[in-house]
């Protein structure tokens, strides 16, 4: 009863459950490779949980067409290991925006174009970031846990921003699938299995969430959107870079202290909205 | 001539007589149609959303409801709930879309009469590009001329029921309910004449 009460319940144990299981699953296969898939599996998990659904194929409408691009995420981290080129993330990225922005093409208005632009640069930054960071070494102030805890920080400071931009659905996904990311990150950090580079492309349905938010909904705050991934991307960079050399001996608490760093500056921009006008995140 | 003439007039006059009698065209009077939905919020309440946007066109002859005719377009975006961050919401991607579905349509397919005032419509309603048909329980509450424009007006009530799972809004079920409870106060108005 409780479980149907709160919409949140169900889908966060489901997302947790996933993330470790599939977790557990790779290091008893000893497979890493297949761990790239795990962002994908834990927001296909959340989607259909949330949403309440497995939408048919073909899609109709933009939240339909998520599930697709989550899907097609999950597919191109496994394959990931032929496919790193950065014109290949650009492209996914491309590809996913455009089906979402197909019925506004049809009658483009002057916002829409420039919107594309950004949506398009800004996840293919992101996805090359993150794939960068998942194949740096965790001396580096990169690796697997480090590129999953982005992840969960793009996510966390996007839910917020989601419940004031319009959609309280993409609010409770984010929370969901923040879970199943935590268990899969917990997993790296303790068995460095390395998740690796392909990771990234299993970002592709969250970065579809965006897409819709900005595109369909159209109520969100789009520079605080694109200030999110910004102070994530760059508190990773100098976070990496300024931690101190003493630290270089101990690469878990290295990853440990990137990733709260790169947590604080994502709920930077939630703050600004709360105090911008306190009944925003009202339920 | 004048026998030819008679002829003629007697002709026209009996061919009047005839002629079915034609259904009268009604627009819906926006200022005087409320169309309002109900759907359980988490056990404890209903919440109520309004459509503020909408046009119509009813055709409609008390003696032969089965031909009837009724055509609905209501503009998803005029949605309110009295609140503006769930109106935000409900407009959005996961609910009524409408970015990508900007109307819904309500056309009547079937007639029936239960009684000289009350009936049933079955129609096609479509939202967010799914089509299922919808039962409205209808009372005729008056028919006549408006005493204040003298324009001929008919005025009805309806009831409805739908699952907004049959339409692919699956969004929180079943914390915020399935079922979707339809409220539609009608008037409609003649065109003034000629």
């Amino acid at each position: 009863m409780v479980l149907a009460d709160n919409p949140l319940i169900l889908p966060t144990l489901a997302c947790l459950l996933a993330g470790a299981v599939f977790a557990g699953l790779v290091r008893l296969a000893r497979a890493p490779r297949f761990g790239a898939a795990l962002p994908a599996l834990v927001f296909l998990v959340g989607y259909v949980l949330v949403y309440a659904k497995i939408p048919a194929f073909p899609p109709i409408g933009a939240t339909n067409k998520l599930f697709y691009i989550g899907l097609a995420g999950l597919l191109l981290a496994l394959a990931a290991g032929r496919v790193r080129h950065p014109a290949v993330l650009a492209a996914a990225v491309l590809g996913a925006l455009l089906w979402i922005a197909a019925p506004r093409l049809a009658a483009p208005d002057a916002g829409l174009y420039p919107a594309l632009l950004l949506l398009w640069l800004g996840g293919t930054v992101v996805l090359w970031r993150l794939q960068a960071v998942g194949a740096a070494s965790p001396a580096q102030g990169g690796g697997g846990a480090v590129a999953l805890a982005m992840v969960m920080a793009l996510l966390g400071g996007f839910a917020p921003l989601a419940l004031a931009g319009g959609s309280s659905t993409s609010l409770l996904l984010a929370l969901a699938c923040l879970s199943g990311l935590g268990a899969a990150t917990l997993a790296e950090l303790v068995f460095a299995q390395g998740f690796g580079a392909g990771a990234a492309l299993a970002a592709l349905g969250y970065l579809a969430i965006v897409d819709t938010l900005v595109l369909i909904t159209r109520a969100t705050d789009a520079l605080l959107l694109i200030a999110l991934p910004l102070l994530v991307l760059a508190t990773q960079a100098a976070a990496a870079r300024l931690l101190p050399a003493a630290a270089a001996p101990w690469p878990r608490a290295r990853a440990v202290l990137v990733s709260l760093a790169c947590a604080v500056a994502a709920f930077l921009p939630a703050v600004f909205v709360y105090f911008r006008d306190p009944d925003t995140f009202n339920p | 001539m004048r026998k030819l003439l008679g002829f003629l007039g007697t002709l026209l006059f009996l061919a009047g007589l005839a002629a079915p009698a034609r259904a009268a065209e009604y627009t819906i009077d926006p200022t005087h149609t409320h169309i309002l939905f109900m759907i359980d919020h988490l056990g404890f309440a209903k919440m109520i959303g309004l459509f503020t946007d909408f046009s119509g066109n009813i055709s409609f002859d008390p003696n032969n409801v089965t031909a009837s005719q009724l055509h609905v377009t209501i503009n998803t975006s005029s949605l309110d709930t009295q609140n503006a961050q769930r109106n935000k919401d409900l407009k959005g991607a996961d609910w009524f879309n409408v970015t990508e579905f900007p109307t819904m349509t309500f056309v009547g397919r079937s007639y029936a009469k239960k009684d000289d005032h009350s009936g049933t419509i079955t129609g096609d309603l479509t939202l967010l590009g799914v089509t299922r048909p919808v039962t409205l329980n209808v009372v005729l509450n008056k028919i006549g001329k408006n005493p204040l424009d003298k324009k001929e007006e008919v005025g009805f009530s309806a009831r409805g029921m739908l699952k907004r799972s049959d339409f692919g809004m699956k969004t929180f079920l079943p914390a915020i309910g399935d079922e979707v409870q339809l409220i539609l106060e009608v008037e409609a108005k003649q065109p003034s004449p000629m």
